[in-house]
């Protein structure tokens, strides 16, 4: 079975598109359109990999992943971040690395550039 | 009725009491054309003047200081008393001496038309009223009641000046003011201004550009980056207006000539620079709003596109393949000008951390042309790059310093159409160099010291189709600085360009890394 990849993103279109290029790499994808969904549906599937955008309305990016970790069901799933430009505003950026809540976590800036994307999932899940 | 500006001539000497004086006439509400003559002898023979000149209009009102060169006060009184048209215009003695009882009747002078030189100009306006009132002669014409400052909260002035005579020329226009509507705190050294800061909000700074400290531009550069919100007015003297006009074009929101200005100049100066700051951080709010919300849109774009030019939703023809790949070249480019101005302004906001690491130069360089090789094989541009065998280690930010690298390397080959392009990296203990040169069609000479400044790109090469932001060179130069380097250019018109720049190699935190 392939590797599951949760996808949190508000825009529909950017989950279109990132689904559509992550499962010509034959992962399997999921998405949801804001943290309080996300984090049911990670809790329910317990995928491999969870890609987060974190401006989004309601839940922010960050206190989903702060959720995520308090649940031991969910600590253990990687967790990425998207990054619009100004979100580094919010957070504590260093070099790929966003500091959320006191710990870091890889981020790719958007617009992104879609191998960098799929290295960067590659190089903490490997392949589907 | 039209009434005409009270004509009055004012026979004075001293500077400071000549501004002051025509603040409280304005401020008094007494629209005046004041002529000023600073000595006894040039009064006299300009009174004279109506003996030979039909044009000569006699003044409403004359104001004479007693102390003043060449004729002094008590002469030009005497020629006055003695002349059957002169005295008859009104006169008012405004003095620091005291004058006894026989010395005003001497000279036919009314006990109110004394008035004795104080911080309180009351008497002085109760003077002039006086007249008005015993000669019926003319009208004050009064201004219109005129506008207090944008805000209403007091306003917290920061006046950064070591010279005495002008911090009190300040404090005196301030004085006019309506109490309760300024504060001033005076530092004489930026070091005192800074440690000021630390605890204090001011919601203007007045700023010398030569202190004890610090001397010059720099003194500005230093102050804006120590703290970039806060609106700067620079206080520059006559024969350095030139430096008031680079001052704004490096940060500051206006400039006052010392002597030169009166309170209005001083309170406009103070609320367009705050209005001016306001409009600059909302630029930058709405330049940072703009490129996040771009974000989106371009990263859909961009890669729809690709998958369809990848084959990923199907297969397509050469052509449609050639399409979407010339889209995607130009999607990149629209994300580089994103980029561009969301990195300039948070360099301006100051938002921008420098994370040092310590890296190897010639590495990173090799990085960087490894990217470009391509383009110029494609414009049929040699790369030739000279680089020691030996690593140059150097601690700093390495995206950054990447990124100089290749605005660099991307003008040369934006501007290089044939020959080719060298990159070179030399050192020594302390700093190392990195030098791009190319063959391409070079700066004009007058364009050099605009090279470095914000969208000159834009201006000056708009016309010749070349494409870009203008914005490279000047995010190349403030990152550089960031770094405590710097970066010149030297460049012959029709032969090619040479760009250096130097960042300190921090050899000690070198060694113990290695």
């Amino acid at each position: 079975m392939s590797k599951m990849i949760l996808f949190i993103d508000d825009d529909s279109d950017i989950v279109e598109v990132v689904k559509n290029r992550l499962e010509s790499y034959r992962y399997t994808v999921i998405s949801a359109d804001n943290g309080e969904d996300g984090i049911m549906m990670a809790r329910q599937e317990k995928p491999d990999l969870i890609i987060m955008d974190i401006l989004m309305p309601g839940m922010t990016g960050g206190e989903a992943v702060k959720l995520l970790q308090e649940d031991h069901t969910t600590q253990n799933i990687p967790t990425i971040f998207l990054t619009s430009l100004s979100s580094e505003i919010l957070y504590d950026k260093e070099g790929d690395k966003i500091n959320i809540n006191g710990r870091f976590y890889t981020a790719v800036a958007k617009p992104f550039d879609p191998k960098r994307l799929m290295a960067v999932i590659n190089g903490i899940i490997g392949d589907a | 009725m039209k009434l005409q500006p009270l004509n009055i001539l004012f026979i004075e000497d001293n500077r400071t009491d000549v501004i002051l004086t025509r603040e409280v006439l304005n401020r008094a509400k007494i629209i005046n054309q004041l002529n000023v003559i600073d000595n006894g002898e040039d009064a006299l023979s300009y009174l004279k003047k109506r003996d030979i000149s039909k044009k000569f209009i006699p003044p409403d009102l004359i104001i004479l200081d007693l102390k003043i060169p060449k004729r002094d006060g008590f002469e030009v009184l005497s020629e006055i008393a003695q002349d059957r048209d002169l005295n008859r215009i009104p006169l008012i003695v405004y003095t620091t001496s005291d004058l006894t009882s026989e010395t005003l009747q001497k000279y036919k002078l009314d006990s109110r038309q004394y008035v004795k030189k104080s911080l309180d100009f009351k008497e002085l306006i109760g003077a002039i009223k006086f007249i008005e009132e015993r000669d019926g002669k003319f009208l004050i014409p009064s201004m219109s009641a005129s506008d207090g400052l944008i805000d209403d909260h007091q306003l917290n002035i920061l006046l950064v000046e070591d010279n005495m005579e002008d911090v009190e020329l300040i404090e005196e226009l301030m004085f006019m003011e309506e109490k309760g509507q300024w504060s001033m705190k005076r530092c004489e050294r930026l070091s005192e201004a800074f440690e000021y800061l630390k605890y204090n909000g001011v919601d203007v700074a007045i700023l010398d550009l030569f202190l004890p400290d610090m001397r010059g531009l720099e003194t500005l550069k230093k102050f804006v980056a120590y703290n970039h919100t806060i609106p700067i007015i620079v206080m520059t003297s006559l024969h350095a207006k030139q430096l008031g006009r680079e001052a704004i074009r490096e940060g500051a929101q206006d400039y006052l000539i010392k002597g030169q200005f009166t309170s209005d100049h001083f309170i406009r100066a103070v609320e367009f620079s705050i209005e001016r700051k306001k409009l600059d951080q909302l630029r930058d709010e709405l330049l940072s709003y703009v490129s996040h919300e771009l974000s989106n849109p371009l990263t859909v774009v961009k890669d729809s596109i690709a998958q369809i030019a990848e084959g990923v939703v199907g297969g397509i023809n050469d052509k449609q393949k050639h399409f979407l790949d010339i889209s995607l070249s130009n999607i990149g480019r629209l994300i580089m000008i994103t980029e561009d101005l969301l990195l300039c302004t948070k360099l301006e906001l100051g938002k921008l951390p420098i994370h040092k690491e310590l890296f190897d130069m010639n590495a990173l360089v090799k990085e960087v042309i490894e990217t470009y090789r391509a383009s110029f094989m494609n414009k049929k541009l040699n790369l030739e790059c000279f680089l020691s065998t030996q690593p140059v280690m150097v601690s700093a930010d390495k995206e950054r310093i990447g990124q100089v690298v290749t605005n660099l390397l991307n003008n040369a080959l934006k501007f290089t159409f044939k020959g080719h392009v060298q990159i070179a990296v030399a050192r020594n203990d302390h700093l190392l160099w990195c030098v791009v040169k190319d063959t391409g069609q070079g700066i004009p000479q007058e364009d050099i010291p605009k090279l470095f400044k914000k969208y000159q790109q834009v201006l000056s090469h708009r016309r010749k189709g070349v494409k870009g932001t203008g914005l490279g060179l000047f995010i190349c130069k403030t990152l550089v600085e960031l770094h405590g380097g710097h970066i010149w250019v030297k460049s012959c018109l029709g032969e090619g360009t040479e760009i250096t720049f130097s960042l300190p190699i921090q050899s000690k935190e070198v060694m113990d890394n290695v």
